[in-house]
């Protein structure tokens, strides 16, 4: 770097401070170390690019932000490819959670793919839930179907039974548990499907230039 | 059936998603010879492969590859005025390059192949129709 190209480097350091401290926070959960590094990567290569441009610093900063995209679509590309990385090939409910939950600060897509996440669990776990009580409650736990009545689940409490005819007796184990568990599997399946799916999208966003 | 049109555009499109599907392995072969940092990985891509790839792009991918054992990364101070990261390919990434390459060739051979039939033209069938 020139000795004219650094001290104006200097001079626009606003708004590569700024950046980078807007990319600090949309990189938010990521640990700190990692933060740090990803931090000294993108500073690197603005100080590169700024130093091998013709135009005047201040000019080629803005270039080169505008080339990185925002704070928030940088930090999407590295979650991208570090966690969703990780919950793509992973079952495991926290990963996959943490993954889904930050794509869903993302846009759309992720927002629903959490949705699902979430629906599919509570679904799966109530079901598991009914399963297991049974054998303990067993006049409060079961399926109700009446003429205005169709009720599936446990009552707890002091509140009375629904009306109707409780259908299914000790079938609500294995039926519980049936449903509750391909519940969860299929709810796995199909966001690790959608995970996948957007991690190939996001591996290369088109070029800016 | 009749032929459509040529579409710039979408061409243009299965082009680019081309591309993207290839970056890792293009990343990979740039730093086959010797390490490189950031910018001239993105140089070298640019310049020999032709692709412009988003600069956002790149190094969540190196840091991927990093994490996956196939890059190493090494601050150096080269006399710039600020020390850069040099990547540099380590042997079980050798490994997958060979390997994504091999595929890669295997690939392009059997698209070839398929290919062949534009230079030789739609066939007839024996009365005389066009296929086409």
């Amino acid at each position: 770097m020139s000795d004219t190209a650094m001290s104006q480097t200097v001079k626009h350091p606003d708004a590569v401070e700024h950046y980078l401290l807007r990319l600090r926070r949309a990189l938010g959960s990521v640990k700190a170390e990692s933060v740090d590094e990803i931090l000294s990567d993108i500073r690197s290569h603005i100080e590169e690019r700024v130093a091998a441009s013709p135009v005047p610093a201040g000019q080629a900063v803005m270039e080169v932000l505008e080339r990185l995209g925002t704070p928030q679509q940088l930090a999407a590309n590295y979650r991208a490819e570090g966690l969703l990385e990780r919950a793509s090939v992973s079952s495991g409910p926290l990963l996959l959670l943490r993954a889904t939950f930050y794509w869903a600060l993302t846009g759309l897509g992720g927002f629903v793919a959490l949705l699902i996440l979430l629906f599919g669990y509570l679904f799966g776990i109530s079901f598991l839930v009914t399963a297991v009580l049974k054998p303990f409650y067993g006049d409060r736990v079961g399926l109700w179907v009446g003429p205005d009545t169709l009720q599936l689940g446990a009552h707890m409490g002091s509140e009375p039974l629904p009306a109707g005819r409780e259908l299914l007796g000790y079938w609500i184990i294995p039926l519980g548990l049936v449903i509750g568990l391909l519940s969860l599997i299929l709810t796995t399946l199909f966001v690790r499907w959608l995970i996948r799916r957007q991690r190939t999208r996001w591996q290369a966003m088109p070029a800016l230039d | 059936m009749t032929a459509k049109p040529d579409e710039p555009a979408a061409t243009d499109k299965w082009g680019a998603q081309l591309r993207k599907g290839c970056l890792e392995l293009a990343i990979l072969a740039s730093l086959w010879k010797e390490p490189l940092y950031g910018l001239e990985i993105l140089r070298v891509l640019q310049e020999q492969g032709g692709m412009a790839v988003a600069e956002g792009t790149l190094y969540p991918i190196l840091n991927r590859l990093r994490d996956d054992g196939l890059l190493v990364s090494e601050w150096r101070d080269t006399g710039a005025g600020h020390p850069r990261k040099y990547y540099t390919l380590t042997a079980s990434g050798r490994t997958r390059t060979h390997g994504m390459s091999a595929a890669w060739g295997q690939f392009v051979g059997q698209m070839g192949s398929l290919l062949v039939a534009l230079d030789e033209g739609p066939k007839t069938d024996p009365q005389g129709t066009r296929y086409v």
